[in-house]
């Protein structure tokens, strides 16, 4: 009787302390979930900021005189596509993320493409403070959308390396955490970053 | 798949430190590393920057560097307001005033202003270039960058001031946070009272060895928070606390703010 009760007990306790080392782990490996998300959310806003800031280009181009539609075809075809690339939060796996990235990345470079156009052939319009005024906020933008992506990088760091480390990975296996994806720089990086914006 | 990560990781970390200067935190809020300034007007500078900072917890930055070796102005610019802490945390109420100087290696000179993320509203940047241009660089064509400084914060300091003051600061930081720690603490005593208290006890005392309280304000420990991974670290709240005295608050930048070339 006093045998079994014992044995009882300890088989409990390890139990228990099974389950709260588990809990353990799992809370943190939600944390740094949620700092990823967070994170996540901070690049979707700038990149929306940036697709929110298309049509206003194009419709203070647009006044120009002998304006050319063709000027932003390119630009328009991307941001559609661009923006029907969208991601869950809650499904930031690497081929997510490549494709939302592959999506953005063809935007950047088909507006500063288009945006080096405008300058060239519009040059009384580009001289313009709206114009400015523009230039000065897709840049600021494209800065933001630099700095989230680099910070939403740093926490899918460290949320993967909490993931991978054992024996986070035995729960994190049981509690169903997935691997997620990084922002790679993007093929012919300097190329990118080398929008003309200069004034 | 395996192979990828560790690409990744190897990218990602090996990347910054190949790529990216050093700039380890001072304790100046004016860092001529171009020598553009007399000592005078360095210490002029400080002396101002510091009685802003004090009386209205806004931390303006001031940094000329001859090189920028390949990065991006503004990234540089961000990166160390990052790293460094500029602006109170919770608030990110710094700015940083990073010049360029001209040199042999690099025959331009680049100005820029960044914005913690506090100040994006009073400090747009729009209205960054304007002060770029305006204010600063026809005193910087002129290689016075004592007064480009000066005529740049004349306009800075009271815009600043606008979008909030200290007593905000205060109040923000009066607050105490309430983290999970205390909920994790209420299931712990829970399973204590199923008789394994003891145990539990024990395995959480050697994962912190001191319990975390409240925080206490003195800043005595000087951790490198920025990027060594803390196993047990369950909140990201870093103290960004500097040994010197000054102390940077921890505010954080968005990538906010604009640049010119001169």
């Amino acid at each position: 009787m006093k045998k079994t009760s014992i044995v009882l007990i300890v088989i409990l306790a390890a139990v228990g302390l099974g389950i709260l080392w588990g809990i353990g782990i799992n809370n943190k490996l939600v944390n740094a979930e949620e700092n990823v998300k967070e994170a996540w959310s901070q690049v979707e806003n700038n990149y929306k900021r940036r697709m929110d800031l298309i049509p206003q280009l194009v419709s203070t181009v647009q006044g120009a005189a002998n304006f050319e539609k063709s000027t932003f075809t390119e630009v328009t075809e991307a941001r559609s596509k661009a923006s029907s690339v969208q991601v869950d939060a809650n499904d930031l796996s690497e081929a997510n993320i490549a494709n939302f990235q592959k999506a953005q990345d063809a935007l950047t470079s088909a507006l500063s493409r288009s945006i080096n156009v405008v300058v060239e052939r519009y040059p009384e319009l580009s001289a313009t403070q709206n114009f400015r005024d523009l230039q000065v906020q897709l840049e600021g933008t494209e800065n933001r959308i630099a700095t989230a992506r680099q910070r939403f990088n740093e926490e899918v760091n460290k949320y993967n390396r909490l993931l991978r480390v054992f024996p986070n990975n035995i729960v994190a296996s049981i509690a169903g955490f997935e691997k997620k994806g990084y922002f790679t720089a993007p093929e012919g990086a300097d190329e990118a970053q080398s929008i003309n914006f200069e004034f | 798949m395996r192979k990828f990560l560790i690409a990744c990781a190897v990218i990602f970390l090996a990347a910054p430190l190949w790529a990216q200067r050093e700039y380890p935190m001072t304790d100046s809020l004016v860092n001529d590393y171009a020598g553009m300034l007399t000592w005078r007007q360095r210490d002029s500078l400080e002396q101002r920057l510091r009685t802003f900072n004090d009386s209205t917890s806004n931390q303006i930055l001031v940094i000329i560097t001859p090189r920028l070796y390949g990065e991006e102005i503004i990234d540089l610019a961000v990166r160390i307001g990052h790293e460094w802490g500029v602006g109170q945390e919770g608030l990110d109420n710094g700015v940083i005033i990073l010049i360029k100087s001209k040199c042999e290696e690099e025959p331009y000179g680049d100005a820029s202003i960044v914005t913690g993320k506090g100040l994006e509203g009073a400090l747009p940047d729009a209205f960054c270039i304007r002060i770029i241009r305006d204010q600063m660089i026809p005193h910087l064509a002129d290689t016075d960058y004592f007064s480009a400084l000066t005529a740049a914060l004349d306009v800075i300091e009271p815009v600043c001031l606008g979008e909030y003051n200290y007593q905000n600061y205060q109040n923000e930081h009066a607050r105490k946070r309430t983290p999970d720690d205390v909920a994790g603490n209420i299931t712990l005593w829970l399973f204590v009272a199923l008789g394994v208290g003891y145990l539990i006890f024990r395995i959480r005392h050697r994962k912190h060895p001191r319990t975390t309280g409240g925080d206490t304000s003195d800043d005595g420990d000087s951790d490198s928070s920025s990027s060594s991974y803390d196993y047990d670290d369950d909140d990201d709240d870093d103290d960004d606390s500097s040994s010197g005295f000054i102390g940077f608050g921890g505010g954080d930048f968005g990538g906010g703010g604009a640049h010119s070339r001169f």
